[in-house]
């Protein structure tokens, strides 16, 4: 389903990527870890198309399709979903609003009729149910005074709501107390689904205990430099990275 | 044409002026207009040298001449007005034709106890007298050479007055419209809306074109604010792309008043809005909030002036502005807390989004404080759309022009939908809308 292939990206000068290999089956669930400063969010933003990133080389494909040369919005019409780490704050949109015309405007995309109001309204409360969110958050505006575990529950609305091929999931665990993590991986945990395959960013091990991951990987300095299955999680949290880094260097 | 020789074609129109006008004003009317004829002959247009309109390109009023219009039948009937209308509710409406008033496209023959309304060249005709206080009121005088032209030529405006028992929801709506017409016309209101002690009122004062003339409004308005009088008033200029305006308010407020107003500029070649408020005694407040917007080669300036000049006074403004092609915004806020006065409240927030790389807006709070029991708190940003808030729509699927109009919309939303009854707030989206729309 997503085929990366020797990719390396440079901000500005300084490269970044250097010659990620990885390869997602759908309905697999793989993490992504590694120390501060290893290239694990620009490999996501990359995919999604974020501006201020150069691909120096190699290639990245969502179901045979070069997702490298599409806008952003391309990518999310082919199935590409970002959750961000830090969600951004926009006073003034309200959420249902916004969902609304996301929703719309992928189904164009996808080359489906919008919905109308009233099915929107019924297919983006049952998304909020599903994530064990309040209705109440709907008429609120995007992210504005969310705390931080309601802004990465509420990138997992905006998920379901969107229902992508492929999520990219950046440190959705960062800056969140026990309890939001718990609700933010049993959230993840059953977006899981046959179609979709999910890449989840993490520094940690934690929300692996929830969301197992069929794949673990390592990468450092710009590339993947080990895989494993999800005892390697719990190696990573007894071992700590620098061994591999010894051994990368 | 330079500056000069436009000032003189005005001259001459002046002296064709005083020999024309057909009801025979008050002798202290013809001096008054005399005087300022003569000031303004000394005194010339600002110019940019003049700290308060350093940032002003005014060739567009002062290099060509403008014809002072007359009452003209431009063939409109009243339906054809409905668009141009927002009272769907309780309310009348006047109705200013390159500024002369028309009584027959004019509503509100039922008008409430303790409301009286009309056309200013009738008013002045019929009872001189009761409008002498009003214009001879010393800290409502013009400092400008725009104001003294007005004084000197004005030929019609509003008059309003608004008594204690109306009903707060009943709505005025004063609509000066501006014709096609083959001159570029002069067009100067003298507007007076007195609000009596204990009234709550709201007027809608709009400024709209029915062409794509390039007429030149140089309006001067009066507002009177009595002892816990109540007004909620939106100024909405939206004159099109070639109009130009320039409007002088003075507001004076009683104790306990308290002035709601919303300012709306929409483009226009030139369009500049002084708003001067005289908070003249204890108790009274102001809350100001708008929206400056120029694209092409548009200006807007808007000048703000919030005299403090009694203690327990508050004042609070929250502006925002929006600049796209070779568009320029001019924000200048001042507020002045005069020597010795106490408990004095005021905010000031102004925040400007430029979206092309020719645009411009120049934000200048001015706070001169000679007190010290003053809370004053201030801020002015002006700055791009946020990247980060793009790219964040974009990978939900939004194009980037519709992720820029959401932004956009929610931007100027903060002081779009302030705008009170539900009808008013859709009818100023959907203007704002269309200008953004418009090539």
């Amino acid at each position: 389903m997503l085929n990366v292939e020797g990719l390396h990206a440079a901000v500005g000068d300084r490269p970044i990527l250097r010659g990620v290999e990885l390869t997602l089956r759908p309905g697999e669930v793989h993490a992504l870890m590694g120390p501060n400063g290893s290239g694990k969010s620009t490999l996501v933003h990359v995919l999604a198309g974020r501006p201020g990133y150069r691909v120096t080389a190699g290639r990245a494909t969502l179901d045979g399709v070069d997702l490298l040369a599409m806008e952003p919005e391309q990518r999310a019409g082919a199935g590409v979903f970002l959750g961000f780490q830090h969600p951004v704050e926009i006073p003034g949109v309200s959420q249902q609003l916004f969902l609304k015309t996301a929703l719309n405007a992928l189904r164009r995309r996808r080359g489906e009729a919008e919905l109308d109001a009233s099915d929107c309204r019924e297919r983006i409360l049952r998304a909020t149910r599903s994530i064990g969110l309040e209705e109440s958050i709907l008429s609120r505006s995007v992210n504005a005074g969310f705390s931080g575990g309601e802004k990465k529950q509420n990138e997992l609305l905006q998920m379901a709501t969107l229902t992508p091929r492929l999520a990219l999931l950046d440190e959705m665990d960062s800056g969140l107390d026990i309890d939001a993590l718990a609700r933010v991986s049993q959230g993840i945990q059953a977006l899981r689904g046959p179609d979709r395959a999910i890449l989840l960013v993490t520094h940690h091990q934690r929300m692996l205990d929830w969301v197992v991951p069929d794949r673990v990987h390592v990468m450092i300095e710009g590339r993947i430099v080990l895989s494993g299955g999800s005892d390697l999680a719990r190696e990573l949290e007894r071992r700590g990275y620098g061994w591999l880094m010894e051994e990368a260097a | 044409m330079n500056a000069t020789e436009v000032q003189d074609s005005y001259v001459g129109q002046f002296q064709d002026h005083a020999e024309r006008e057909a009801r025979r004003p008050p002798p202290w009317l013809r001096r008054d207009r005399a005087g300022a004829m003569d000031r303004f002959v000394v005194a010339g247009f600002p110019t940019r040298r003049m700290e308060a309109w350093k940032y002003d390109v005014l060739a567009p009023v002062t290099e060509e001449p403008f014809i002072l219009s007359e009452p003209s039948c431009i063939g409109l009937d009243p339906e054809d007005l409905d668009p141009l209308l927002l009272n769907r509710g309780e309310g009348a409406h006047l109705v200013f034709v390159n500024g002369w008033f028309a009584p027959t496209l004019s509503a509100g023959s039922a008008l409430p106890r303790g409301v009286r309304m009309g056309g200013m060249a009738r008013r002045m005709a019929a009872d001189p007298a009761e409008l002498l206080p009003a214009f001879s009121n010393e800290e409502a005088q013009p400092d400008h050479g725009f104001t003294e032209l007005n004084r000197a030529m004005w030929q019609d405006g509003a008059f309003v007055q608004l008594g204690p028992e109306l009903d707060p929801e009943w709505t005025v709506q004063l609509l000066f419209l501006n014709s096609e017409s083959l001159e570029p016309l002069l067009i100067q209101p003298r507007n007076l809306l007195m609000v009596e002690a204990g009234c709550r009122a709201r007027v809608v004062e709009t400024h709209l074109s029915l062409g794509r003339s390039a007429h030149f409004t140089n309006a001067w308005t009066t507002l009177l604010l009595e002892r816990g009088a109540h007004l909620d008033y939106q100024l909405w200029l939206d004159g099109g792309p070639h109009a130009r305006h320039i409007g002088s308010m003075r507001v004076t407020q009683a104790a306990d008043s308290v002035l709601e107003a919303g300012l709306f500029a929409l483009g226009g070649r030139l369009t500049r809005q002084e708003v001067e408020v005289n908070l003249s005694e204890p108790g009274a407040e102001c809350r100001l909030h708008g929206l400056l917007a120029a694209t092409a080669h548009q200006q807007v300036d808007f000048h703000l002036n919030v005299r403090h000049a009694a203690s327990s006074t508050t004042s609070h403004q929250e502006f925002r502005g929006l600049a796209d092609g070779h568009g320029r915004g001019i924000f200048n806020g001042r507020v002045w807390v005069a020597p010795g006065v106490r408990e004095i409240v005021s905010g000031q927030t102004t925040r400007n989004m430029l979206l092309s790389p020719e645009a411009e807006i120049d934000a200048k709070p001015q706070l001169e404080i000679h007190a010290d029991d003053v809370q004053c708190v201030h801020g002015a940003t002006v700055g791009s759309p946020d990247e980060e808030a793009l790219f964040y729509l974009r990978s939900r699927g939004l194009d980037g022009q519709t992720a820029l109009a959401l932004l956009v919309e929610a931007f100027v939303g903060d002081v779009l939908n302030r705008g009170e009854p539900e009808p008013l707030r859709d009818w100023m989206k959907q203007r704002f809308n269309a200008w953004r729309a418009s090539p």
